[in-house]
């Protein structure tokens, strides 16, 4: 498949695709395996996100609580090995996929478990560590991704899943945030910086306005002002 | 004598086109000359909308000259109700009680503020080309179109539709240099140059609202000037300082030195020294419209950054910090 091809995919997902480059998309998956198989990927993975995939299974529902439940926490993930945490809910590709921030990690880890484990209490624990314990990206996962995944396939069959779909792995991987270190932690601003950067905004809307001729636009930004 | 006849009346009617028609004779320039006297010396009634790139507000303006002195009420009718008052120089913003801005303003140095040293600054076309873009309409009124495009990335673009007649600012969009629009300001609907009710000039009174001065009469004092101990070693292209002052923001009682700089239109880049604190980050914190903010770490003083200028402009905070440097050694 084409990069400019993937480009579009990508687009389409985002939303982002002009009508012409939608139609090319929709036209191509009509005669391009690869691409309908990256566009179903794409919509499995987002729809379990989201919540639509159940297969029946009330652990998937399960699983999607835990996930928000993190996500109400502001739970970000950390590197087991140096502690260091970092925020995954930036992470633009995922960001795509669930349609909303998610913390892709804790979204992972429940990709990981839902086809892992063939068993009701494999998966609750798998879920149950992966929420608590993200998993740094840089480890394999391995899940079913069909929009109806059965959570009681077998490890092996989901390893073959896997070599079958690196390509989707490699580009989570790829496309992920590096864990920051502690000085680059250091370095983002503090909540006092924020309260002061809006403050100077609103100083600047003053002087500005001071010194503009009269009219609408002197002081617009201070009458409208509002704290973000 | 046929000749000088001939030509006279050759002449006749594109000087008498002119005369009639003097909108299709003004350049870009003269234009923008135009719209701030209409800013200052027309009366004008209109609700307005303004986009600051992530939210949209309404507002109410109206001005008038009044006994030989220009009033000016702005009033936000969405949201927090605000209003800036203008009386001759004199400039209050009123708050009502519980508005975020007064919690807001007690960490931040307060009013009043000084003016420019000069309000008019040469060497505009320098930084700006600046060219009309046709006719077009806005709030059922016909309307230039007038493009004011950088000649670099160190300040953003704008794009301004004026009144054909009468000269006043209709809409203008704030570009960056993608093209992107940062800012947008538009009247719905005005009326210009039609008597103004004196009441619409009067804030509407309420108790416990908190009045704000904004403006001094004088320029700042020279000798406070002169011992300002700091200046920025590096400054945008075309920037020149506009304005220098010493005030102390209300709920920390410290001194903040304030350095103001412009490139003689509507862009002004703000550099703000405070004592040495908690301020750890060169990363900008703050985006609005085309206003940015830096939190800034200096060697030792913080020197936080705002200003309506380009993003490179914005990214190179860190040179600005780092190389402030005493006058006197």
């Amino acid at each position: 498949m084409s990069s400019q091809l993937k480009e579009s995919l990508s687009a389409v997902v985002d939303g982002e695709a002009d009508e012409f480059e939608l139609r090319r998309v929709l036209d191509e998956t009509g005669r391009n395996p690869e691409l309908l198989a990256s566009w179903r990927r794409y919509h499995a993975i987002g729809a379990l996100i989201r919540g639509e995939v159940t297969g029946g299974s009330s652990f998937a529902r399960t699983s999607l609580n835990r996930v928000w439940a993190g996500l109400a926490r502001g739970e970000a993930a950390a590197d087991p090995a140096s502690g260091a945490r970092f925020d995954m809910a930036s992470s633009s590709w995922v960001r795509r996929l669930a349609g909303t921030a998610v913390a892709a990690s804790v979204a992972l880890g429940v990709i990981a478990g839902f086809g892992q484990f063939g068993t009701p209490s494999g998966v609750a624990d798998s879920i149950a560590s992966a929420v608590q314990s993200p998993p740094v990206l840089t480890v394999p996962v391995a899940a079913r991704l069909d929009a109806d995944a059965n959570p009681d396939a077998s490890a092996d069959a989901a390893d073959a899943y896997v070599e079958a779909n690196d390509e989707l792995y490699r580009e989570v991987i790829a496309t992920a945030p590096a864990p920051v270190d502690a000085e680059q932690l250091r370095s983002f601003p503090s909540a006092s910086d924020v309260v002061r950067s809006q403050g100077y905004i609103l100083l600047h809307a003053h002087q500005v306005g001071v010194n503009r001729p009269a009219g609408p636009t002197a002081f617009v930004k201070v009458a409208a002002f509002e704290s973000r | 004598m046929l000749n000088a006849l001939s030509v006279a009346l050759v002449a006749a009617p594109q000087i008498s086109h002119a005369d009639v028609d003097p909108a299709a004779a003004r350049s870009a320039d003269e234009w923008l000359a135009f719209m701030n006297r209409a800013f200052v010396e027309r009366s004008y009634d209109g609700v307005f909308s303004y986009f600051d790139g992530t939210d949209l507000a309404t507002l109410r303006v109206v001005h008038a000259i009044v006994d030989g002195v220009q009033r000016e009420r702005l009033v936000h009718l969405n949201g927090a109700p605000r209003e800036i008052l203008r009386r001759g120089d004199d400039v209050s913003c009123i708050l009502q009680p519980g508005d975020a801005m007064l919690a807001l303003q007690e960490s931040i140095p307060s009013g009043p503020f000084a003016r420019a040293f000069t309000r008019s600054f040469e060497g505009i076309s320098r930084n700006y080309d600046m060219t009309l873009q046709g006719d077009d309409r806005v709030a059922d009124r016909a309307a230039v179109v007038i493009h004011v495009s950088p000649r670099d990335h160190d300040r953003y673009g704008y794009r301004l539709w004026l009144d054909r007649d009468k000269g006043l600012l209709l809409r203008s969009e704030l570009v960056d240099m993608t093209g992107a629009r940062l800012e947008i300001f538009q009247f719905a609907h005005v009326t210009i140059d039609e008597s103004v009710d004196r009441l619409a000039l009067e804030p509407v009174s309420s108790d416990g609202a908190v009045v704000n001065h904004l403006t001094l009469a004088n320029a700042p004092n020279a000798a406070v000037v002169d011992h300002m101990p700091w200046y920025a070693q590096w400054v945008p292209n075309g920037f020149a300082m506009a304005t220098r002052d010493v005030r102390r923001a209300p709920s920390t009682d410290q001194p903040v030195d304030t350095l103001m700089y412009s490139d003689g239109l509507a862009a002004f880049f703000g550099v703000y020294r405070e004592p040495a604190g908690n301020g750890r980050s060169h990363v900008r914190v703050a985006q609005w419209g085309d206003g940015c903010g830096y939190p800034g770490r200096g060697r030792s003083a913080q020197c936080p950054l705002s200003g309506d200028c380009g993003r490179r402009t914005a990214g190179c905070d860190r040179a600005t910090c780092r190389t402030l440097s005493p006058l006197f050694p």
